[in-house]
C-alpha cells in the first residue's frame, strides 16, 4: 500500500482519480461518479481531528464549548493523556463525523501525541492571546506538525481567549501574519463566550468534506482502510 | 494539635497482649497498667529531641544509638538529650546554648541548634541559610502546651553563644505571629518569606520533594520557587549524614513534630508532621508520594533525566500533575486505608456484584493483551479483574483511582493515557482506557500494555456498557450508591460501638460506616483519624507489635485487633467494661461475617 501511495503522489492527480477508488479499500466508504454533481459520500466515515498547543491555552475548554455549549468556570485542570470525543457536524453539503482528539499540552506527553499526528485529517493548533510564550511556541508546533502529520492535513491556527481584551498581548495581526507565513487558516476564538468555536469546526468539516471529492484527499482517506475494523464499527466504537 | 497525644493525655489504662486464643482470654489475662506508668512507647512522647540516623528502617535504629549523647542545659533544669547513632561529631562549645524562659518550645530549639550545627559544618556557616532553617524548626509546637491553649504561647527568648542563633531565633517570634488561623490561604506577596508566615509554619503536615542537587520538585504548601533556600538546606542536612559511611538520615524529632526523610535517589522526600504518626507511617506516606511521581514518569525515565542533567528542574516534567498530587496527599490524611494498605470497596447486593464481575471478566476475556480491568465509583472499588498471574497492588489502585477521580477531563470524553503502576512495574507504562459509563459516576478502566489498543478497548467498553445497561445493572448500581452504599454503625446493632474500620486482609479491602456522632464535624473526624493512626502505630510497632490493644479514656474506649485474616480498629463508648467491649466486638464480627459478600469483592476475578 505504501508503494502505491508513493506512486499516487508522484503520478499526478488526474490519473489517479478513478484508479485509486477502484484499487484501494476506501472505495467502500465513498464513491465518485462520473458526474461530480451526483457524488455520494459515506457519512459514517470518521474524520480524525486533533487539538494541539501549549498547556493551558484552552484546548479542552474549546472542545467542551463545542461539545456541550458550556464553559467550565473556575480552576484549570490539565488534561492527562488523550481524550476522545465524537461529534457530527452539519455542513451545507451534509453531515460530517469528526473524531476529536484532545491532547495534553505537557511536554511529557509529546512522544505519545506524535503517534497520533500521522492519522489526523485535521489539526487545530491553539495559542492563547494572553500568553506570549504560547504564541512563540507556535513555530515549534508547526515544525512538529510538518514533521509528523500528513502533508494534506487541514491545519487551522486558533487564537483562543480572544474575549480577554484587557490582558491580550498578541495582536490579531501577529497571528494573521504567522498563519500567512505558514499558509494555514487563521481564526480568533473564545472558548468562554463561544465566539467562532462552532464556526472553526464547521470550517474544518466543510474543508474535509470537500477534500473527499478530490483525488488528493484519497491519500488521507486510505489510511483508516488499512485497519481491519470495518468502517461502520469504527464509528460506533467511538460513538457515545 | 495532635490527636494522638490528645488521647494519651486522657488515657487511664493500656493493656497489651501478645498471644491469646480469643479476644476474651486476651483481655481477661492482662495485668492492668496504671496512670503513673502507662505502657507507652516512651520515645514517642517524651521531651527528647531525637535525631535518628541509621542504615536500616527507622524502627531498627532505636536500639543501636549510643556513641553520641550530649547534654544541654536550660533554665528549668530538666535535661534534654540529642542522640544519634555513631555519627555527627559536633563540637560541644558551639552546640550548648543557654535559654531563658522558654515556654513550650525549648526542645525544638535544641533540635534546631543541632540542625544548625550540622548545617554549619557542611557549608562553613552560611548565615542566610541558617536563619531560614531556624524559623522552620522553631515552628515545632509543643503539643501538650498546645492542648492547654493553642494561642497562649509566650514570646521566646534565647540567649546563645552563637550570633547566628540570636538573629535567627528571636526575630520571627512576635506575639502577633502566633495568632494563627491555618484555614486561611497563604498570603501571596512575593517578598514574604514563607518561613516567616505563621499560616505556613503551622500546617499540620508539610511535604517537600527536591532533587539530589537541592532543586525543589514539589511542595504541598506554598510555591516551590520561594522555598528554594529551604530545600537547599534540607539537602545539605541529608548529604552531610549520607556522606558518612553506611548512614542514611531517616527522621528528626522535636516535641510534637517529626521530620521524616525518604531518600530515593535522585529524589529526596521530606515531611514535617505534627500528626503524631510514627516514623514507619511517615515513610509510608512519603512512599506514596514517590510512587505517584513514578506513576507519571517511570523509574528509568526519572533516573535517565537526572543522569543526563543533574540539575534538571523536574517540575517541567510534572507540570499539570500538581493538583492530582495535592489531592493524593490530602486523601492520605482523610483515609485511614492508606496506612492499612487496603482499598475501599463499595457495598453492593451480592447478586449485583456477581453479575458485574462476570460481565467485566467476560468483556476482558474477549479482548487480547489486556492486563487489568476495574470498575470504580466515588473513589471506591466496585469490581476488579486481572489477567492470570498478575496482581494489582492496593497502592497502585489508590494512585489510579486518585488520578481518574481528580482529572475532570475524563468525565467528558473517553480517555487514553499512559500510566506507570509502580508496584506492578516501575519500569514502564501501562496504557489506561478510561470511560465514565453514560456520564454517571461509575467509571470503567482498562489497563493494557500495548499503546495501540485504544480502538479494540473502546469496542470492548461499548459492549460492556450496553450489557450493563440492558441488564439493568447500571441503574441498580446507581440506586445502590444512593441507598445502601453508605451504612451507619447503627445497622450493625452493636449499641456500644461508635465507629470502626475493618480490613479484610486477604482481599486488601476495607470497610467502615459513615462517621456519626460525636465525630461528625471536621474536628471530630480529625480526632477519630488520630485514634486510628494511634492504634495502628501501636499495633504495628516493629519492636513491640501487639495483637490486641484496648485503650480506655474518659471519652472513649479504643480497641485494636489484628489477626491473620483481618484487622479491626474500633471506637466504643467509654463507660462499658472490658467484658462488654469484648461481647460487642464479637457481635460485630458475627455481623461482619454475615455481610461480608455485600461489603467486599472477596472472590478474586481472573481471566486468561
Amino acid at each position: 500500500m505504501d508503494a502505491w501511495l508513493f506512486n499516487e503522489r508522484t503520478g499526478g492527480l488526474a490519473a489517479t482519480a478513478t484508479d485509486g477508488v477502484e484499487e484501494c479499500g476506501s472505495a467502500k466508504k465513498f464513491s465518485i461518479a462520473e458526474d461530480p454533481d451526483t457524488v455520494v459520500c459515506d457519512e459514517s466515515f470518521v474524520h480524525k481531528t486533533i487539538l494541539v498547543g501549549d498547556s493551558g491555552v484552552g484546548k479542552t475548554s474549546f472542545l467542551v464549548q463545542f461539545d456541550t455549549g458550556k464553559f467550565q468556570h473556575g480552576c484549570f485542570a490539565a488534561t492527562v493523556g488523550i481524550g476522545f470525543t465524537t461529534k457530527t457536524v452539519l455542513t451545507p453539503e451534509g453531515s460530517v463525523k469528526l473524531q476529536i482528539w484532545d491532547t495534553a499540552g505537557q511536554e511529557r506527553f509529546r512522544s505519545i501525541t506524535h503517534a497520533y499526528y500521522r492519522d489526523a485529517h485535521a489539526l487545530l493548533l491553539l495559542y492563547d492571546v494572553t500568553s506570549k510564550s504560547s504564541f512563540d511556541n507556535i513555530r515549534a508546533w508547526l515544525a512538529e506538525i510538518k514533521e509528523y502529520a500528513h502533508d494534506d492535513a487541514v491545519i487551522v491556527l486558533i487564537a483562543n481567549k480572544a474575549d480577554m481584551q484587557s490582558s491580550r498581548v498578541i495582536r490579531r495581526e501577529d497571528g494573521e501574519r504567522l498563519a500567512a507565513e505558514f499558509s494555514v487558516t487563521f481564526m480568533e476564538t473564545s472558548a468562554k463566550n463561544g465566539h467562532n468555536v462552532t464556526h472553526a469546526f464547521q470550517m474544518i468539516a466543510t474543508n474535509l468534506r470537500q477534500r473527499q471529492y478530490f483525488p488528493r484527499s484519497k491519500l488521507i482517506n486510505i489510511t483508516p482502510a488499512d485497519d481491519d475494523v470495518p468502517p461502520s464499527n469504527r464509528s460506533s466504537c467511538c460513538g457515545r | 494539635m495532635s490527636d494522638i497525644e490528645h488521647v494519651e493525655g486522657r488515657v487511664r489504662e493500656i493493656h497489651l497482649a501478645a498471644e491469646s486464643a480469643t479476644i476474651l482470654d486476651a483481655v481477661e489475662n492482662l495485668s492492668p497498667g496504671s496512670i503513673s506508668e502507662p505502657c507507652f512507647d516512651v520515645t514517642d512522647s517524651s521531651n527528647d529531641v531525637v535525631v535518628v540516623v541509621g542504615g536500616g528502617f527507622p524502627g531498627s535504629t532505636e536500639s543501636s544509638r549510643g556513641s553520641f549523647s550530649r547534654t544541654l542545659h536550660h533554665s528549668s533544669g530538666s535535661i534534654t538529650q540529642i542522640r544519634a547513632a555513631n555519627v555527627v561529631d559536633v563540637d560541644q562549645q558551639t552546640v550548648i546554648a543557654r535559654t531563658e524562659r522558654v515556654p513550650a518550645k525549648e526542645a525544638s530549639d535544641y533540635g534546631e541548634e543541632m540542625v544548625r550545627k550540622v548545617h554549619m559544618r557542611s557549608r562553613g556557616g552560611s548565615m542566610e541559610k541558617s536563619e531560614i532553617l531556624t524559623t522552620e524548626t522553631v515552628s515545632c509546637v509543643d503539643v501538650e502546651e498546645d492542648i492547654a491553649d493553642e494561642n497562649a504561647e509566650g514570646p521566646l527568648h534565647v540567649e546563645c553563644t552563637s550570633s547566628y542563633l540570636q538573629e535567627g531565633v528571636t526575630q520571627p517570634h512576635s506575639d502577633q505571629q502566633d495568632e494563627v488561623d491555618s484555614s486561611k490561604p497563604l498570603p501571596d506577596q512575593e517578598e514574604l518569606d514563607y518561613t516567616q508566615i505563621p499560616e505556613w509554619r503551622n500546617q499540620r503536615r508539610q511535604l517537600f520533594v527536591f532533587s539530589n542537587s537541592g532543586k525543589p520538585v514539589y511542595t504541598r504548601h506554598g510555591d516551590e520557587d520561594r522555598l528554594v533556600t529551604l530545600c537547599g538546606v534540607m539537602q545539605a542536612i541529608v548529604s552531610v549524614v549520607n556522606d558518612t559511611n553506611d548512614n542514611q538520615l531517616w527522621s528528626m524529632r522535636a516535641i510534637g513534630t517529626t521530620i521524616s526523610f525518604l531518600i530515593r535517589t535522585p529524589l529526596v522526600l521530606v515531611t514535617v508532621a505534627k500528626t503524631g504518626e510514627s516514623d514507619r507511617q511517615l515513610v509510608l506516606y512519603l512512599n506514596y508520594v514517590y510512587d505517584f511521581i513514578i506513576s507519571v514518569l517511570t523509574a528509568p525515565q526519572l533516573s535517565r533525566i537526572f543522569i543526563r542533567y543533574p540539575n534538571f528542574d523536574l517540575r517541567r516534567m510534572l507540570s499539570g500533575t500538581e493538583k492530582i498530587l495535592d489531592r493524593l496527599v490530602d486523601w492520605f490524611d482523610e483515609d485511614f486505608g492508606f496506612l492499612l494498605g487496603a482499598v475501599r470497596c463499595m457495598p453492593l447486593p451480592p447478586p449485583l456484584r456477581e453479575s458485574i464481575n462476570s460481565l467485566l471478566t467476560h468483556s476482558c476475556q474477549k479482548t487480547p493483551n489486556l492486563v487489568f480491568a476495574l470498575v470504580i465509583a466515588k473513589r471506591q472499588l466496585i469490581s476488579v479483574t486481572r489477567l492470570k498471574k498478575y496482581i494489582l497492588h492496593p497502592s497502585d489502585i489508590r494512585i489510579l483511582i486518585n488520578l481518574v477521580d481528580t482529572s475532570d477531563s475524563f468525565k467528558t470524553a473517553e480517555a487514553w493515557i499512559p500510566i506507570c503502576l509502580p508496584k506492578f512495574d516501575a519500569g514502564g507504562f501501562l496504557h489506561a482506557y478510561i470511560h465514565y459509563l453514560r456520564e454517571s459516576p461509575v467509571c470503567l478502566i482498562y489497563l493494557a500494555v500495548d499503546p495501540s489498543l485504544f480502538h479494540s478497548l473502546a469496542q470492548s467498553s461499548a459492549n460492556f456498557v450496553s450489557k450493563m445497561e440492558s441488564s439493568g445493572n447500571l441503574d441498580s448500581v446507581l440506586a445502590a450508591m444512593s441507598s445502601t452504599a453508605f451504612y451507619t454503625v447503627q445497622q450493625t446493632s452493636v449499641v456500644e460501638l461508635r465507629h470502626f474500620v475493618y480490613k479484610a486482609s486477604s482481599a486488601a479491602q476495607l470497610t467502615s460506616p459513615v462517621i456519626g456522632h460525636p465525630y461528625v464535624d471536621e474536628e471530630g473526624r480529625q480526632i477519630l483519624r488520630g485514634f486510628y493512626r494511634y492504634l495502628h502505630r501501636k499495633m504495628h510497632c516493629p519492636t513491640r507489635a501487639a495483637k490486641i490493644i484496648v485503650v480506655t479514656s474518659n471519652t472513649e474506649m479504643l480497641l485494636g485487633w489484628v489477626s491473620g485474616t483481618f484487622e479491626l480498629y474500633a471506637v466504643l463508648e467509654p463507660s462499658i467494661t472490658k467484658h462488654q467491649a469484648v461481647l460487642a466486638i464479637e457481635k460485630l464480627m458475627r455481623w461482619m461475617k454475615k455481610e461480608e459478600s455485600q461489603l467486599f469483592t472477596i472472590n478474586s476475578q481472573v481471566f486468561s
